[in-house]
């Protein structure tokens, strides 16, 4: 992994039309600025991982899926007590 | 994107079934049930979201993958938190990196005999 050291105000770029600005920076958070064309997704990588995983979790759940979930679920220890 | 969700209680489990895709349905637990412990500070965005108030029932549901050729897992990442109160729901995705989107349903290995 590339690191570089900035402070609040500068800048760097990402190839030609990628643009990184510090704009605040925090005890235990950095505020950016990004300007990038509009046809590149800017994410938060937590969203992108929520994403992929609700997509596996949707897929086809036969029985014997979700009977593992209840047999797994049964030997753990100490019993499940249902908190609603 | 699929908004609109039921929510069926089939204790343990719980599911939500799309309203508008018939195909479409998450398993669910509930968090404390995988982690007794488990906290979330759930952001003012969210909040507003499901309208919640101090008073609101909220039930926080983990999403499980559960795949017949791997283990169970729960996503501890993105929990969705039910306001029963209001039939609302969100999907609240943790900033932080406490909890994993893959985490284990079961404690140990299952061991062969």
């Amino acid at each position: 992994m590339l690191v570089i050291r900035r402070r609040s105000g500068e800048t760097l770029l990402i190839g030609d039309e990628i643009e990184i600005e510090i704009l605040e920076t925090g005890n235990s958070h950095v505020k950016l600025g990004i300007r990038a064309p509009k046809q590149v997704v800017v994410l938060r990588k937590e969203i992108q991982i929520t994403r992929q995983q609700n997509l596996a979790a949707s897929k086809e759940k036969s029985g014997a899926a979700v009977n593992s979930v209840l047999r797994t679920l049964k030997k753990r220890q100490p019993s499940p007590i249902r908190a609603l | 994107m699929e908004q609109r969700f039921r929510l069926i209680d089939r204790e343990p489990l719980l599911f939500l079934e799309s309203e508008t895709n018939p195909g479409l349905s998450f398993l669910l637990l509930p968090v404390a049930l995988i982690d007794p412990h488990y906290r979330l500070a759930l952001s003012a965005e969210d909040r507003a979201t499901i309208d919640a108030s101090a008073e609101s029932h909220l039930l926080c549901l983990a999403v499980i993958t559960a795949a017949e050729d791997s283990p169970p897992t729960a996503n501890l990442l993105a929990p969705v938190v039910v306001n029963l109160d209001r039939g609302r729901a969100v999907q609240a995705v943790r900033s932080d990196a406490a909890y994993s989107h893959k985490h284990p349903l079961s404690v140990e290995e299952a061991t062969c005999s």
